[in-house]
């Protein structure tokens, strides 16, 4: 959660107190909607009255934060009357931050132009102006208000890279000159290490930071537009539309969710006593026969003791009863694709999808089985990846989905895609980075160039970045600025191959032959290696295929031996479970176990212990098939606590 | 327009279900004067099938003469070229200095070379002469390396495919076989054959030099072959694209040896450092100082590249600065040519492309096998593609592979011959491009090859220098004309036009005018000029 601060640093809060109250409420409601928000996945079933609570805390707080700010308002605007300039600039300003933490943006404006008629100078202000306009979609307003803040501090590279970004009609070719001279001067000033990083310098008009970390947050389709309407600032909308949703949610509407049976099995599979669990959700599905929380429940209580087809069976009557709840349908792809059943898992997201084509989560699972192909379904996420709406992440997922656009050869979709990415997480330097790159790789140099110092600005460690600001100035025949940046990327990472060879190719420019030469016969070597690791990669990905085609054919001995040769090549190449079912499927049991017990030390799944579990109980070996099927389970059981 | 003009040819790729690879890497053709009357004839290169024997008895060369109507006659039967073994591309050079030009073929396999015995009629060389060489062959080239007045040949060889054809592709189910990548196969290496003149009962014979000219410890996976005297000292050098893997780049020691600078040259992989799947490649002046730039065409995704010519061995990769990156960026790229399509004196670049994974859909939805070639202009500071209004040839979607260029009806502009994997070619005819002036000059060696072959043209008109080799191979699996064509814009005349020969001789001649085929003979100056058909 952000908090906002105004950057006028002599404002004296204590001195006025109100805003302080303000802000405390704001918070406030900042954790309801994180409450709720993540009481949404529903894994016990018993939520329902949890999201109703947090609801309506958000309601008292939003309704606290308005009290708060009709008290702030009455106090400060009493100050004006009468008030000496300072005075009034200080009024102005908070009142201004008051509205634009409350999404105010017309109220803020009028106060940011209050201020600004008393103090034209204070570049913030011109700048939080640029902000509330590209909120409100006037980006033409918020050009001209960037660079107004830019012609009062040029030697900003925050003005000086939105001068550049959000290019007004009237910004001259002397002006973006003037921008990436500073540019220059800020990226001599980062590689010679004489000036810090940035901490966050690029402000939003969102309450909630989307950068969360690579961490990808959907809201289930039913809660989009409340969401989207919070995330505008229309708190009041926002609620209501959540309101509606959640009465609606089979969380609170199935019937069988206030049933003693359900509650009853909620509040053991939340203690960990999963058969008394599955056995209140059975005495559920047999009174609600009906009922598709019942169902679910049921499916996923026996998926976490581990009966994995009873588990199925329930979760796909769950899906059947109630195609439109989301929930169903993770936890059925989920539980197959943990079992290993990608063909299942993919045929019941594609369902899951033509029954909630808005799903985000539903469609970026299924683009997560399907990492080395784009197919039709990835195609509708290409195409409608921005009209998803994510808690928090967004920009993260812009990000992958543009990959997936270079993937599909679409690169003007790609770059858009990034551009979002931006907009949306502006203080995320691998944002910048890769923004840059493809600026840079579509012959938008200027474009390219603004994003790659803002991303050395924020991280002036990264040696991908140092890489390829020299690899642009050695193409424009900047040999002094390449040899700079790529000496520098070199010293952070001594095994960038890229760097190594730019930097070769630079010193050879620069007359430094000898040493050039040396550098590029590392790369050279470095070269081989890369091209002994690329073919290894691939001899061992095509023998892995073979595997599996004899597996699918039920060749089971023919298929361990091609994964023997795979992982001969690639240790990395084949993975424990695959050979653990092609053992189990030949009768080969006691080496079954034996390459699952190897695996959990390295990678402890918990489908590892189920199937070792299984393998053991198949020996005659109880205690030990016991043990795993209780390891099993309480790894699940965490897993079903984080909201894996 | 290729079938109209009776190019009725269809490339057998024998693709099958065990997709092997050379299937989706053929075929070849290219564009010479087998008869010598001035006109290019056609010579295609037919594959066959590794997996069906009556698939692979279909398959057959064709050679075509050109009836100077616009049209073609098959005369292969007459030639005596037969097809054998799973032909790849091929090249020409008149080996044995008798004005008649012959013909290499490239296999996956066993090569074979015809020596032109007048008349229309081939004689194939036994064993090629010594340049049989077994293995999986692809582009070549021939290249006096000696600068002792004989074309000596290079050829370089693709992947070792001699184990079992493996599965790759999708595991499914259902399962669906795909062409392997080249990376699952062992590299080869490249073979350099002298010339050792001629043999008893004529023809001439080969010595492989591989090893004492220092090029045979290096192997890649070879596709495409472009020669040119990079650093301008009078001797050639050899550039091999090579696929997945450091290009080469083996310069010419002048000692019977060759040295492989590409790392240090800068073109043995992209800016990125990282290696390209290299495929076709050509050399020329791009930039109009004087030296000769470098284009190599790679798969989707990693952008045709472009080098520029320093001078001193050093190229600089300007890729994406020169717009051809950008615009190249979708496609998988092969044949590639560097020629002025609209005589405005700057050399444009065309390109044929095509997927080479048959389900490449299961890859990508809504993907294509077939790919449109794509037209890029010169504009002096930038490459800018102009495909889209370059007419219905370039329209045409295909699985492109070799790729010519050539005046093919001698009216001053320059044609297009494309070779479609498993398909038809196509004969893009230049409608319009000699609205500018032109003049095609044809060099005739004596002391030098006969063919000319190596021969560097300066050529002075209205202030501008412009620069060109004669050479064989180039592009992909192909051969263009080899009379060098320069654009001359509005310009009447050329003032001047210095030659290098071959054999480090220098000669000079003056006002060749527009629009005319002018033949300069070694030590004689222009020896015909013969007006263009425009």
């Amino acid at each position: 959660m952000r908090r906002w601060r105004v950057e006028v640093v002599w404002l004296l809060l204590a001195v006025l107190a109100v805003p302080s109250t303000a802000a405390a409420q704001r918070d406030g409601f900042l954790a309801a909607w994180v409450e709720f928000y993540q009481t949404l996945p529903g894994a016990y079933g018993d939520e329902g009255p949890r999201l109703a609570a947090a609801l309506e805390k958000m309601t008292a707080a939003l309704a606290a934060w308005d009290r708060e700010i009709r008290d702030g308002e009455s106090q400060l605007q009493a100050r004006l009357k009468g008030a000496d300039a300072n005075t009034a600039l200080e009024v102005h300003a908070i009142l201004a931050a008051l509205y634009l933490d409350r999404s105010r943006f017309d109220d803020a404006l009028r106060e940011f132009d209050a201020a600004i008629s008393i103090a034209p100078t204070r570049a913030a202000f011109h700048r939080y102006k640029g902000l509330i306009y590209l909120a409100t979609a006037r980006p033409a307003e918020a050009a001209e208000a960037f660079r107004s803040a830019w012609r009062i501090e040029p030697m900003d590279p925050q003005n000086a890279y939105r001068l550049i970004v959000y290019r007004s009609n009237s910004t001259t070719r002397q002006e973006a000159d003037q921008a990436l001279a500073t540019f220059a001067t800020v990226e001599a000033d980062l590689i010679r290490l004489a000036r810090p990083r940035a901490t966050s310098p690029f402000r939003t008009t969102d309450a909630i930071d989307d950068d969360a970390g690579g961490a990808l947050g959907f809201v289930p389709p039913p809660y989009a537009r409340g969401f989207s309407l919070l995330q505008r600032g229309q708190y009041e909308e926002g609620l209501q539309a959540l309101r509606a949703a959640v009465r609606a949610d089979p969380l609170v509407a199935d019937a069988a969710s206030r049933s003693e049976p359900l509650t009853q099995g909620s509040a053991a599979l939340r203690q960990g006593q999963v058969g008394t669990a599955i056995e209140r959700f059975e005495t559920a599905v047999a009174g609600a026969a009906g009922s598709s929380e019942a169902h679910r429940l049921l499916g996923t209580a026996y998926g976490v003791r581990g009966d994995i087809p009873l588990g199925v069976q329930h979760l796909r009557d769950a899906v059947r009863l109630n195609p439109r709840d989301e929930r169903g349908w993770i936890a059925l792809a989920r539980t197959l694709e943990d079992t290993g059943e990608r063909a299942d898992a993919a045929a019941a997201l594609r369902a899951g999808i033509d029954a909630l084509p808005d799903s985000g989560a539903l469609r970026w699972r299924l683009r997560s089985l399907n990492r080395e192909r784009i197919d039709e379904s990835d195609l509708g996420l290409l195409a409608g990846a921005d009209a998803l709406v994510l808690f928090a992440g967004k920009g993260a997922l812009l990000g992958q989905v543009a990959g997936m656009a270079r993937g599909h050869l679409d690169y003007d979709r790609a770059l858009q895609l990034e551009e979002r990415r931006v907009a949306l997480t502006p203080n995320n330097a691998a944002a910048h980075q890769a923004l840059g790159r493809a600026y840079v790789e579509q012959g938008r140099e200027e474009a390219g160039y603004a994003e790659l110092v803002t991303a050395l600005l924020l991280d002036p460690l990264d040696a991908d970045t140092l890489t390829t600001l020299g690899q642009l100035h050695l193409a424009a025949g900047r040999t002094p600025q390449a040899l700079a940046a790529l000496q520098r990327a070199l010293a952070r990472d001594p095994a960038n191959s890229q760097a190594l060879n730019a930097l070769g190719n630079a010193l050879i420019r620069a007359g430094r032959t000898e040493e050039g030469q040396q550098r590029l016969e590392e790369s050279v070597r470095r070269q081989a290696q890369d091209v002994d690791d690329q073919r290894s990669r691939r001899t061992a990905a095509m023998l892995t295929v073979q595997a599996e085609v004899h597996m699918s054919k039920g060749e089971f001995d023919a298929a361990l031996d091609l994964w023997k040769q795979a992982a001969a090549i690639r240790r990395d190449s084949v993975g424990s479970l695959q050979v653990a079912d092609a053992l189990i499927k030949a009768g080969r049991l006691e080496e079954a176990a034996a390459v699952l017990q190897a695996s959990i030390p390295v990678n402890a799944r918990s489908e590892t212990h189920r199937r070792l579990a299984e393998v053991y109980a198949a020996l005659g070996r109880a205690d030990d098939s016991a043990r795993e099927r209780q390891a099993y389970v309480q790894q699940r059981l965490d897993e079903l606590r984080r909201g894996d | 327009m290729a079938r109209e003009a009776g190019l009725d040819f269809i490339h057998v790729n024998g693709a099958s279900d065990e997709k092997f690879l050379p299937e989706i890497i053929g075929g070849g053709g290219l564009l010479f004067d087998f008869d010598n009357d001035g006109w290019l004839d056609v010579f295609l290169v037919d594959s066959g099938s590794l997996a069906d024997p009556a698939v692979d008895r279909r398959a057959r060369h064709r050679l075509y003469r050109n009836r100077r109507n616009g049209t073609f006659a098959d005369v292969t039967d007459a030639s005596n070229i037969r097809h054998r073994g799973y032909g790849m591309g091929a090249c020409a050079g008149d080996i044995d200095n008798d004005g008649l030009t012959d013909l290499y073929i490239t296999n996956a396999g066993p090569n074979a070379l015809y020596r032109n015995t007048g008349g229309g009629r081939f004689a194939e060389v036994p064993n090629a002469g010594g340049a049989g060489s077994p293995l999986w062959s692809t582009s070549c080239a021939f290249v006096d390396i000696d600068r002792d007045g004989d074309l000596d040949l290079f050829v370089t060889n693709y992947v070792d495919t001699s184990r079992a054809n493996q599965f790759c592709g999708f595991a499914g189910p259902p399962a669906i076989r795909d062409y392997c990548h080249p990376l699952v196969y062992p590299p080869l290496p490249n073979v350099l054959y002298r010339n050792n003149g001629k043999a008893p009962g004529g023809g001439v014979t080969f010595e492989d030099i591989s090893m004492q000219a220092g090029i045979a410890p290096y192997r890649g996976n070879g596709l495409g072959v472009a020669v040119s005297d990079v650093d301008d000292d009078g001797w050639p050098d050899i550039f091999v694209a090579n696929d997945s893997t450091p290009n080469f780049l083996f310069h010419n020691d002048k000692n019977g040896r060759f040295t492989e600078i590409a790392g240090l040259a800068g073109v043995a992989v992209a800016a990125d450092g990282k290696p390209r799947a290299g495929m076709g490649t050509a050399f020329g002046d791009f930039s109009g100082i004087g030296r000769q730039g470098l284009v190599v065409t790679n798969h989707e995704t990693e952008m045709h590249s472009l080098f520029l010519n320093l001078g001193g061995q050093l190229f600089s990769d300007v890729t994406i600065r020169s717009g051809v990156g950008p615009a190249t960026r979708p496609y998988v790229g092969f044949g590639v040519v560097f020629f002025d399509f609209d005589n405005d004196t700057r050399l444009d670049i065309a390109i044929v492309n095509g997927n080479v994974m048959a389900n490449v859909a299961q890859v990508r939805a809504g993907a294509r096998l077939a790919q449109r070639k794509l037209l890029l202009r010169n504009t002096g500071e930038r490459f800018v593609d102009v495909t889209k209004q370059a007419g219905p040839g370039f329209a045409l979607e295909g699985v492109g592979r070799a790729l010519a260029a050539g005046d093919v009806d001698n009216d001053g502009d320059l044609d297009l011959l494309v070779v479609n994997n498993g398909d038809r070619p196509s004969l893009l005819l230049n409608d319009g491009g000699n609205a500018s002036n032109a003049v095609l000059v044809q060099v005739v060696g004596t002391t030098s090859n006969r063919a000319g072959i190596g021969t560097k043209l300066t050529l002075t008109a209205g202030g501008r220098r412009q620069t060109r080799e004669v050479q064989s191979g180039s592009s992909y699996l192909a051969q263009n004309d080899p009379r060098a064509h320069f654009g001359l814009g509005g310009a009447e005349r050329a003032e001047r036009l210095e030659i290098r020969w071959p054999d480090g001789s220098n000669e000079a001649v003056e006002n060749l005018p527009a629009n005319h085929l002018v033949v300069v003979r070694q030590g004689k100056g222009i020896v015909s000029r013969a007006p263009l058909a425009r």
